[in-house]
């Protein structure tokens, strides 16, 4: 499932469609079983607002609920991110998506790693209710 | 207090209070023969704390983020009020509804209200502290809806029935046999005991309960006024499933995490990771802003409703206490509850309500009111670790002994607190009658007595008393002009081993000092530990009003107890809130922090190292952790030729002053449970004999670990042969 405009620039969707892999677009999911159809996808890819240099952070921002989804729902995930794109460091981040959020209710998803726990013994576990790996692809 | 009528008018007094004690004494037995979870609890808290001292240390700008936190958090207390207009008026206009609170029975109302009109069976659920304030599975599962916890831990103690035991970890005490036999009993199939397989289980079966929930509540971590959103952090990404799938969504938040804009709130946000999970920042942090399908077409997967409950019950009360206000500056970051001896030992189930912990006491104490921090409240053991690790550097000891007054105030007061409040006076009279003193308090019947009579454990050794004080020593010395300083003795250097006294005056008078010792009595810590803060009161301003002259010519005043040296630099300063006890607290200092200031003035140091041979380890007590970054006594004795090996121990030893002398389950077993780390960890240096410049720590490690504790001083005045 892809979510994202970057998505469309780098054309993800006829490469994948090329591989004879069964892709879905969010913007495309309009019938009720819409979620169901994220949730059974094995990969989610998304785009990101920025990067954050020092703590490997990606920041998703997403007002469908769908596209938040691509990145919570199936096992992977990989994010797009441009290169332009990148801040040094958390302080940085409230000044530069602070304005683009203002207009609607945009939510904000800060990730810097994919799902885990350490709920049993400390011992650490990857994909508890979110991908168990995230990728992170630099463009350009 | 005459000393005399000490003992008596404690056998005297009423049995008071007793009824919380007793109850306590019951569960602290349950835990203590726990040992599988007081070692899952001391693992894991121990491996927490280690990592966020690791990771604090990794980072160059963890010590600036700490401080822009405690501002952060400063600054919204005092702007509670205009902060949560600004976020009320901003939340409503992205489309939230904001209901506000007073109590948490109004909150809950207003939920089970939300649930019915949308014809709601079942509840999604994030970790919440503030849910579990209000108890609010019970109540929803109470009015027929379904609540099921998402987050691993609290879904673990769902299934088993239990409440959590720990801010961050909530199953902190469990292990993965058991919570492998809580899924296996709860889904009727095999589970292994493998943290991995368990959360393959827990991920399939909540999946399915995500995709059909009709309503998620999730508690949020930070709110923001500027932009009216909610702040939520987790590594699992339960939240982020919470937040989207259901049509409904409620957040239920306590006024006091309203910050003022998105950068402090990271800001927070980070301080908080570095804390509560030992992560730079954890694998997820959403910041939601309200309904997202203003378009009106109804998409699939899109949230309809956004609910806010503002939760007060009794915050606002708080935030306008001088005192208490810094209750609210706290992250539920756990730190407190990672390296608290006692909670280490007996959990959270028997250390806590809802909520656990150090600052469990005073959150207890106005979420839930004083009965219910009452039953927990006298496991601190005022040895102040808690405040040296809260990231807000929130005073929480001082916090805890205010409960306690407020406790003792309405419950009335345990015979024995009252008789160890009164501490010095029974030193006093222990002095004054030595040696059939300390003949009587080595016979086993006159200790039977006293353990029966007044609750003193008759397994405690007393340290010996001198009939001969430092006072009179004092008192005869010719000394030749010097500078001034003032000596603050305590009880222990001048009642129970004037060597140290005599030492610490030989050393000083080497140095070019004429040593005063002005009227003074004992510190009175143990009045602290036991809410007898009027007493205590009484006692810092007598020292205060005896050492102020002294002070204002700048005249150093210097304790060699540790405890001692605490009192005049911080705790008088914080409970007087007096010009007079600042100005004794700026000239207060520390004997071993002051000789390390003089040790140009010393005789060669050449000298020194021939004198001694073999290994000591050192045990550095709580009170010096508190005024000190870099400890000086091990460096002194490194210094003097000794070979000194620190244990691998950040924290108490247990006896906690005067907590160690009580009887049985109400001070002395656990005292000695505390313990056992630091002697197993003091064992692993193979030392010769221990070294520490505490009294009552050297009480403790003696009786635990049957070595000799020597004082620093001691050892220091040797080698510079001056005795």
């Amino acid at each position: 499932v892809i979510a994202g405009t970057l998505t469309n620039q780098v054309q993800i969707e006829s490469a994948l469609s090329a591989e004879q892999v069964e892709v879905r677009l969010t913007s495309d999911l309009k019938s009720p079983d819409a979620v169901k159809r994220v949730e059974a996808a094995d990969l989610g890819i998304t785009d990101a607002l920025v990067g954050v240099a020092e703590t490997g952070t990606v920041i998703l921002v997403t007002e469908r609920e769908l596209d938040r989804l691509a990145s919570a729902l199936p096992p992977n995930h990989i994010v797009l991110l441009e290169r332009g794109q990148m801040i040094g460091s958390m302080d940085e981040v409230a000044a530069f998506i602070g304005r683009s959020i203002q207009e609607s209710n945009y939510t904000v998803s800060v990730i810097t790693g994919p799902s885990s726990t350490a709920d049993i013994e400390e011992t650490l576990v990857r994909g508890v209710h979110g991908p168990h790996s995230l990728y992170v692809v630099i463009i350009g | 207090m005459r000393s005399h009528t000490l003992i008596l008018k404690s056998i005297m007094l009423r049995k008071s209070g007793r009824i919380h004690h007793d109850l306590l004494a019951k569960r602290v037995e349950e835990a203590l023969s726990n040992q599988i979870q007081r070692r899952a609890v001391l693992t894991a808290t121990r491996h927490v704390r280690r990592k966020s001292l690791e990771i604090y240390s990794k980072f160059s700008d963890s010590e600036k983020l700490l401080a822009d936190s405690r501002r952060i958090k400063r600054e919204s207390i005092s702007n509670l009020r205009s902060n949560v207009a600004r976020f009320i008026s901003k939340a409503e206009s992205n489309g939230i509804t904001v209901y506000a609170a007073r109590t948490k029975k109004d909150a809950v109302d207003y939920i089970v209200r939300v649930l019915t009109r949308t014809n709601a069976q079942t509840v999604v659920k994030t970790k919440s502290m503030t849910c579990e304030e209000l108890e609010l599975n019970q109540h929803l599962s109470d009015a027929g809806f379904t609540v099921i916890e998402t987050d691993l831990g609290e879904r673990i103690l769902q299934m088993a029935g239990q409440k959590p035991s720990h801010l961050v970890a909530p199953a902190v005490h469990l292990t993965s046999s058991q919570v492998a036999a809580i899924f296996s009993k709860s889904l009727g199939v095999e589970v292994p005991g493998v943290a991995e397989e368990i959360t393959k289980i827990a991920r399939k079966t909540l999946r399915q309960v995500f995709l059909a929930a009709d309503v998620g509540i999730s508690g949020a971590n930070l709110a923001i006024a500027e932009d009216g959103s909610v702040l939520i952090v987790t590594n699992e990404g339960n939240e982020r499933l919470v937040t989207s799938l259901p049509a409904v969504y409620i957040a239920v938040i306590g006024i006091e995490k309203i910050v003022s804009s998105l950068s402090d709130a990271l800001k927070l946000t980070q301080a908080l990771c570095m804390s509560a999970t030992a992560q730079r920042m954890t694998s997820y942090i959403s910041i939601i802003k309200g309904p997202n399908d203003r378009t009106g077409i109804s998409l699939p997967g899109e949230r309809h409703e956004t609910h806010v409950v503002l939760l007060d019950n009794g915050r606002s009360e708080i935030a306008e206490d001088e005192f208490f206000r810094q209750a609210l500056y706290c992250l539920k970051c756990g730190s407190c509850l990672n390296v608290c001896p006692t909670y280490r030992e007996v959990g959270g189930h028997v250390f806590g309500s809802t909520y656990t912990g150090p600052i469990g006491i005073p959150w207890t104490s106005f979420t839930s009111g004083y009965g219910a921090a009452a039953e927990f409240a006298p496991l601190c053991v005022s040895c102040g670790i808690c405040k040296l690790a809260c990231p807000e550097d929130i005073n929480i000891p001082i916090l805890i002994a205010k409960v306690k007054e407020t406790i003792v105030k309405s419950e009335g007061q345990l015979p024995v607190n009252w008789f160890l409040s009164h501490y010095e006076s029974f030193v006093r009279l222990m002095s004054r009658t030595a040696p059939i003193s300390n003949r009587l308090l080595s016979n086993s019947t006159f200790r039977w007595l006293l353990e029966k009579t007044v609750g003193i454990d008759r397994r405690r050794r007393f340290p010996k008393f001198e009939r001969k004080t430092f006072e009179g020593w004092h008192r005869k010395q010719k000394q030749r002009d010097g500078t001034d300083l003032v000596y603050f003795v305590d009880t222990y250097a001048n009642l129970n081993n004037s060597e140290i006294g005599k030492a610490t005056f030989s050393i000083l008078t080497r140095c070019g000092y004429k040593v005063l010792l002005p009227p003074q009595r004992g510190s009175g810590m143990p009045a602290f530990l036991y809410g007898e803060l009027p007493l205590l009161k009484e006692t810092a301003e007598f020292n205060v009003n005896s050492l102020l002259p002294y002070a204002r010519q700048g005249i150093p005043i210097v304790a060699t107890e540790p405890t001692a040296a605490f009192c005049l630099r911080e705790l008088y300063p914080e409970l007087l809130r007096t010009e007079d006890s600042r100005t004794v607290a700026k000239n207060s200092y520390e004997m071993l922090g002051f000789l390390r200031d003089l040790w140009d003035k010393l005789p060669p140091k050449t000298e020194l190292s021939r004198k001694f041979t073999g290994k000591v380890a050192y045990h550095t007590p709580c009170h010096t952790r508190a005024l000190y970054t870099n400890f000086p006594g091990p460096a002194l004795l490194r210094e003097a030729g000794l070979q000194v090996e620190i244990p691998d121990f950040e924290g108490c030893c247990g006896i906690g002053g005067t907590y160690g002398y009580k009887k049985g389950l109400d001070g002395f077993d656990v005292s000695m449970a505390v313990g056992e780390e630091l002697f197993d960890r003091i064992r692993d240096t193979k030392p010769e004999y221990v070294v520490t410049e505490s009294s009552v720590c050297k009480i403790q490690i003696e009786q635990g670990l049957g070595l000799k504790v020597k004082h620093p001083l001691e050892i220091l005045s040797e080698a510079f042969g001056l005795r």
